[in-house]
């Protein structure tokens, strides 16, 4: 079934109730709305500022595959935190991916698809990211 | 009986499907570099150029225009020197020679100048030299999106390898034996 929201939902689901990601991005004591805020649903890094720290949740394109009732759907997830604690985002992607990998999420199993070592984001910020892939039945 | 490989039939059958794994490959690397833009130009921009093959070495290639440019490098201050093409384009016709140092937008000085898409302007000399940068002026700058390095990178990283990997699995060899009963 497509449903990309649910899909996106269904793993920020996972961060927002993991304490692990909740201590290391300081919002153990945060509202909802507030961790809501940070982990997001889509990419999103030109008004970082301050100390704020961010999990961005989102799909890449489609891909075709050699059968053509299936796509092959990548979902990123890329954290921003400021440029001192690099080290925090590289725990926050080893807990992603214990999250995520071979792990099902709306009725589908996600595989780790690799990280890229550093990504742009905002000045005086670092950001690594993760791809996870899964199949999708057209 | 003889057996035989037809080597020719088979290697013009390979490139053909290798052509088209690799047009699958740029679809995926343009689709990846527009949603990594920051802005909507410079999405607008990137294209698919034509396939090549030539000297046997197939290539695909995207490009862009001068927003695709401006979006993957940055604008004023907050561009990216270290882009292969920025000491060109500061010896380029382009260039506002008042920009220096700091890479600020600044006015231009009095008289008619080439912009960076190549249109030719004509500037009152008002502003010369001064930034004119936002909040201080009009023009809105971002920082660098390496959108297309990037994508590039995420294909580097495994992903042509499997496409081409499937492709050749894929391929049926068999069909270039040739048997018969003499």
């Amino acid at each position: 079934m497509f449903d990309p929201e649910k899909d996106l939902a269904s793993v920020q689901n996972v961060f927002l109730n993991d304490t692990e990601i909740l201590d290391l991005m300081s919002l153990n004591t945060a509202t909802p709305l507030e961790k809501a805020k940070h982990i997001i649903k889509r990419s999103q890094y030109g008004d970082l500022s301050g100390g704020e720290k961010r999990l961005c949740i989102f799909f890449v394109p489609s891909r075709l595959t050699r059968n053509e009732a299936f796509l092959e759907e990548v979902i990123q997830v890329d954290c921003h935190v400021p440029i001192s604690q690099d080290y925090i985002a590289h725990r926050i992607q080893k807990r992603v991916k214990e999250l995520l990998h071979k792990k099902k999420f709306n009725n589908r199993y996600l595989k780790y698809e690799g990280q890229l070592g550093e990504l742009p984001t905002a000045n005086g910020f670092f950001c690594v990211g993760s791809r996870f892939k899964f199949y999708r039945v057209i | 009986m003889s057996i035989r490989f037809d080597m020719q039939g088979m290697v013009n059958a390979l490139r053909r499907e290798l052509i088209e794994a690799m047009k699958q490959l740029q679809q995926e690397l343009l689709n990846e570099a527009k949603q990594g833009m920051l802005t909507r130009e410079g999405a607008e921009s990137l294209k698919n150029e034509e396939i090549e093959d030539i000297a046997k070495v197939i290539t695909a290639a995207i490009s862009g225009g001068a927003w695709a440019a401006m979006d993957e490098w940055g604008t004023g201050h907050m561009m990216d020197t270290s882009n292969p093409a920025y000491r060109e384009y500061v010896n380029s016709p382009y260039w506002n020679p008042l920009r220096q140092g700091d890479n600020y937008i600044r006015g231009r000085p009095k008289g008619s100048y080439t912009d960076i898409f190549g249109n030719q302007r004509y500037s009152s000399g008002r502003a010369a030299g001064r930034i004119i940068e936002y909040p201080k002026g009009p023009y809105v700058v971002h920082p660098p999106s390496h959108a297309i390095q990037t994508a590039a990178r995420w294909m580097a990283n495994g992903r042509m390898q499997r496409v081409i990997k499937l492709t050749l699995e894929a391929f049926p060899f068999g069909n270039y034996i040739i048997t018969d009963q003499r």
